[in-house]
C-alpha cells in the first residue's frame, strides 16, 4: 500500500470512529431518557419480606386500604365524634403504607438515606400521597426514610414511615408500593407487593 | 495548496461548517423548550401526557370577587373554566399560560389559588377556573397554553394551545364570583 493510500485510508477510519462515537453517545443519552422515564425494577419484595440496599433495609410493614382512615389523635377534638375518621372522596379508598427501615451499616449517612414512594396500578398509573389527607391520618410520625424530624436513626434500631394516598376504590387491591432510593451510591428501585 | 487537498481537506470542512450554521439557524429558541403544539377549540379535549383536558366556560370581566369582596382592574380579567381527567401520574396544572396575538404570555392571577386546579392524582376528575389579567387591547385572539409537568428531558413534548374565542366584546362589569375547585373519582 502506499503512503497516499495509508494516509487517504486513515482519515476514513478516523471519520468512521466519530461517526460510532456519535451514535453511542446518542444511544446512550436515549438510554438514559428511556431508564429515566421508565425506571425498571431492580427488586422485587414479596409480603413480609426484607430487602437491604446500601446498608438500609426496607421492609413493607403495614398496608390498609379503607374508605376512612382513623384520625391523627392529635388532630382530634374530645368533644365531637364527627372527626374520628378521615374520609376518601366518593368511589375512592385511602391507602395507608408503613414502611420498616434500619440502618444496618453505620457507615452509611442517615442523611443520604432517601426514598422517593409511589404506589403503582397493574396498568401503569401512578400515585402520590394525598397531601389534603396525610398529615389527618394516625400513622408514624415519619414521613421520609432519613427518619423522624429532629431524631436521628441509630445504627440496628428499626422506625417506621408511614404515608397515606388516595385512589379511586377499584385499583385498591392491585397496587404495589415503589421505593425509588437514591443519596447512595447507585439509584435503585423495590416494589413491594402487599400480598 | 493543490486541487486535491482543497478538495479533500478545505471543501468538506467548509461543507460541515455550513452545515452548523444552517442547523443553528433553524433550531428553535431552547430557551423555552420546544413544544409540539395540539391546536383545540372551547369544549374539545386534548390530551397530554397525564391528563386529558377541556376549556368547558370562558369569560371576560371587568371584576372577580376575591374572599367577598370585588377585586377591579382597568384591564380584562379572562376567566377560564377547565375539567381534567388525569391518566397516568399526578397532574399539577403547573404549566398554564394565556398567550396573546402578539406572543406575550400571562400567567393566572396567584388571587384565587383555591379556584385553580389542585395536585390530583390518576383516576379523579378536577374542575377549576384560572383568571389571566390582561390589557383590553391585547384580549381579542388570545389563546390557553397547557404543557405537561416540568421534568427532566422534556424537549419536544406535546402542548395544548387552546383558541378561547376572544373578541372585543365588553367585560362583565358586575364582579364574578369564582367557585372553588373540587375533585370527584371517575375510574
Amino acid at each position: 500500500m502506499t503512503a497516499r493510500r495509508r494516509r487517504t485510508l486513515t482519515r476514513w477510519l478516523l471519520c468512521l470512529a466519530a461517526v460510532v462515537f456519535a451514535g453511542l453517545v446518542g444511544l446512550w443519552q436515549a438510554q438514559a431518557i428511556w431508564d429515566f422515564r421508565r425506571p425498571a425494577v431492580d427488586q422485587s419484595v414479596g409480603p413480609g419480606e426484607t430487602a437491604v440496599e446500601e446498608g438500609v433495609s426496607y421492609r413493607l410493614a403495614r398496608f390498609a386500604h379503607a374508605p376512612d382512615l382513623p384520625t391523627a389523635p392529635s388532630l382530634r377534638d374530645p368533644s365531637d365524634d364527627s372527626d374520628d375518621l378521615v374520609s376518601a372522596l366518593g368511589g375512592a379508598e385511602l391507602v395507608l403504607v408503613v414502611l420498616s427501615v434500619e440502618r444496618r451499616d453505620p457507615a452509611r449517612d442517615p442523611k443520604s438515606v432517601f426514598c422517593d414512594v409511589t404506589l403503582r396500578d397493574p396498568a401503569g398509573r401512578t400515585w402520590r400521597t394525598d397531601g389534603t389527607v396525610d398529615y389527618r391520618v394516625d400513622k408514624p410520625a415519619a414521613v421520609s426514610c432519613t427518619g423522624p424530624v429532629n431524631r436521628t436513626p441509630k445504627v440496628g434500631v428499626p422506625f417506621e414511615v408511614g404515608l397515606v394516598f388516595q385512589v379511586p376504590a377499584a385499583v385498591a387491591d392491585q397496587l404495589t408500593v415503589r421505593l425509588r432510593l437514591s443519596g447512595g451510591q447507585e439509584r435503585r428501585v423495590l416494589e413491594f407487593r402487599p400480598r | 495548496m493543490t486541487r486535491r487537498r482543497w478538495r479533500v481537506g478545505v471543501l468538506p470542512a467548509v461543507g460541515a461548517l455550513a452545515l452548523v450554521a444552517a442547523l443553528t439557524a433553524a433550531t428553535p429558541d431552547l430557551t423555552s423548550p420546544p413544544r409540539q403544539w395540539v391546536s383545540l377549540a372551547v369544549g374539545e379535549t386534548g390530551t397530554l401526557r397525564d391528563v386529558a383536558l377541556r376549556v368547558t366556560e370562558v369569560n371576560q370581566a371587568s371584576a372577580v370577587e376575591v374572599r367577598g369582596e370585588p377585586l377591579t382592574s382597568t384591564a380584562v380579567f379572562v376567566v377560564v373554566g377547565m375539567e381534567a381527567d388525569v391518566l397516568v401520574a399526578p397532574a399539577s396544572f403547573s404549566r398554564v399560560a394565556l398567550e396573546t396575538r402578539s406572543g406575550d404570555r400571562y400567567d393566572p392571577r396567584p388571587e384565587w389559588i383555591s379556584a385553580e386546579p389542585p395536585q390530583t392524582q390518576p383516576g379523579f376528575t378536577v374542575r377549576g377556573t384560572w383568571v389571566f389579567e390582561v390589557p383590553a387591547a391585547r384580549v381579542a385572539g388570545a389563546r390557553l397554553l397547557v404543557e405537561n409537568e416540568p421534568r427532566e428531558f422534556d424537549g419536544y413534548d406535546r402542548g395544548l394551545r387552546i383558541d378561547l374565542a376572544l373578541d372585543d366584546t365588553t367585560p362583565v362589569e358586575g364582579p364574578v364570583r369564582l367557585a372553588d375547585a373540587s375533585i370527584r373519582t371517575t375510574q
